[in-house]
């Protein structure tokens, strides 16, 4: 069912128990004070429905993947524009920057950035074009570096990889910025991408690609920065479309399926959405102590776990 | 067999631990809680090797370029030079408040970085100069609903004229929020999609070997 063979994830499962099992010995040695001795923590579990029903969506459309039916996704801009963004840097003869956020390697759009890291550096690596990628995060750098690396080695280039293209330059955000804006300018880069978790120094970055007339691909998913993306760079991929590219990046049906997971899941959510609406439009036409109202209050029990 | 091991041991523990934390968020008993402690507490030491490993990089990277006298090799010299100074002084003298480390970080670094912070307004202009620009429907319904929420935040205006400080009100508080929370929905449901096809092991870009 599973691309993860069966082996191995009985093999995963066996260990996490003795895990479980080891830190149960672990647990009867340490003081417990103020730890609790409840086995379910009942706020959280609308969180734990939500998740099932999202994992019940996901391994679904990941089984019909792995059976071949097609899957029709929306289509990306920034994506549908990747090849012409990298073929662009090859046809001016300049590198391509890729900064991949300042986010951690623990941040779930840093791994979506390095995924899309991956296919731009090996379209740019087919076409003999750098891409420069300036690291913010120390963890982050040697498996950009890594990613990289790979793939030069699937486009048959591995000899024209320089580690020196990925460089860790600085944990300070304006450093990070200045250095990488300095990069830009002294390279000349014909195109750049900026995509995973920025904070106040993105429009340095970005403004100073516009400035430079590089064509420039943009995506986080820091809501505060989104404006600044739209405003400077010529396409911009908004949230959770940087989670999607990263699967379709990918050209198989099992990373297509994980995006219908996702655009199922939030066909449910609208649909309670709009339950919440009618039942607060109930509530203030038809006053307290009918439907609207038990609606709502269901709702609201249910969203904290009260209704257990 | 090695081979093999070396490719699905990550797998493994990305599994292994995937599962922990994710299980770890509904069970509050120490059984499951004290184990992750731990585990956040190794995160320290873990965090010390990775400072070591940026280090080495940095070094590494400006004492190839001096080496091979590649372009602006001087400043690699400066890079350097500054790195080792700042290690050799934090060392030797610490870096509590008065010392030359804190004084070179609060008179050199601080007021450098704040430079390019100041930088941003200047930035903000350029960019704001652009977006302004009523070139279409929604170009239009930005500049108007921006210059509405500029205005409301001037005292003289939204003292003399209450309404603009209830219609930018109005804009901050349900379309504004209704936009950030769409995008933070999805956001979240992607970071899940993330999570799971790297717990299970549909994700694999990030442990590549041999391009394969």
């Amino acid at each position: 069912m599973l691309s993860l063979n069966q082996n191995r994830f009985f093999l995963a499962v066996a260990v996490t128990l003795l895990m479980f099992m080891g830190s149960t010995v672990y647990a009867a040695s340490v003081q417990a004070d103020g730890m609790s001795a409840e086995w379910f923590d009942t706020s959280r579990i609308t969180h734990l429905i939500a998740l099932l029903v999202f994992s019940g969506l996901f391994f679904y459309f990941v089984w019909r993947g792995k059976k071949g039916r097609p899957l029709h996704i929306r289509p990306i801009d920034a994506m549908d524009l990747l090849g012409d963004a990298v073929g662009r840097a090859a046809e001016m003869g300049t590198p391509m920057l890729y900064a991949p956020g300042l986010g951690s390697l623990t941040d779930p759009v840093t791994v979506a950035s390095l995924n899309i890291l991956s296919k731009v550096a090996e379209k740019g690596a087919r076409l003999h074009t750098r891409t420069l990628v300036p690291n913010y995060g120390p963890l982050t750098w040697p498996v950009a570096q890594e990613v990289v690396r790979q793939a030069y080695t699937r486009a048959g280039k591995s000899r024209e990889f320089n580690p020196d293209d990925v460089p860790y330059l600085t944990s300070r955000s304006f450093t990070y910025a200045a250095a990488t804006a300095g990069m830009m300018q002294r390279e000349k880069t014909a195109t750049n991408f900026f995509i995973g978790h920025f904070y106040s120094e993105s429009l340095i970055l970005t403004e100073n690609g516009a400035a430079s007339g590089a064509f420039q691909i943009g995506g986080t998913d820091a809501v505060e920065q989104l404006p600044f993306f739209i405003t400077t760079c010529d396409k911009v991929m908004i949230g959770e479309e940087i989670f999607a590219a990263s699967a379709l990046v990918v050209d198989d049906p099992v990373s297509r399926s994980v995006v219908k997971a996702s655009d199922w899941f939030k066909v449910i959510l609208l649909a309670l959405f709009a339950i919440g609406l009618i039942a607060a439009l109930l509530e203030a036409i038809l006053g307290p102590q009918l439907p609207g109202d038990a609606t709502i209050q269901w709702l609201t029990a249910f969203s904290r776990g009260d209704w257990l | 067999m090695r081979d093999r091991i070396a490719y699905r041991l990550p797998y493994a523990v990305m599994a292994v631990l995937g599962l922990f934390m994710l299980v770890q968020y509904y069970i509050p008993h120490q059984v499951v809680q004290a184990p992750r402690q731990m585990m956040l507490q190794w995160k320290q030491p873990l965090n010390g090797f990775i400072i070591l490993l940026a280090i080495v990089g940095i070094a590494t990277v400006h004492v190839r370029k001096i080496y091979r006298q590649e372009r602006r090799w001087g400043y690699s010299i400066i890079t350097l030079g500054a790195m080792a100074a700042m290690i050799f002084v934090g060392f030797a003298y610490g870096v509590q408040e008065g010392t030359i480390f804190s004084d070179w970080f609060k008179y050199l670094i601080s007021p450098i970085e704040a430079t390019m912070f100041s930088l941003l307004a200047f930035y903000v202009a350029s960019a704001a100069f652009r977006a302004f620009r009523a070139r279409s429907a929604s170009a239009a319904i930005l500049l108007v609903s921006a210059t509405v929420v500029m205005l409301a935040l001037i005292p003289a205006v939204s003292q003399n004229i209450p309404l603009i400080s209830e219609i930018s009100a109005f804009i901050l508080k349900y379309p504004n929020t209704a936009a950030k929370r769409a995008i933070l929905i999805g956001v979240s449901l992607g970071a899940i999609s993330v999570a799971l096809k790297t717990i299970i092991g549909i994700d694999r870009t990030l442990l590549e070997r041999d391009g394969k």
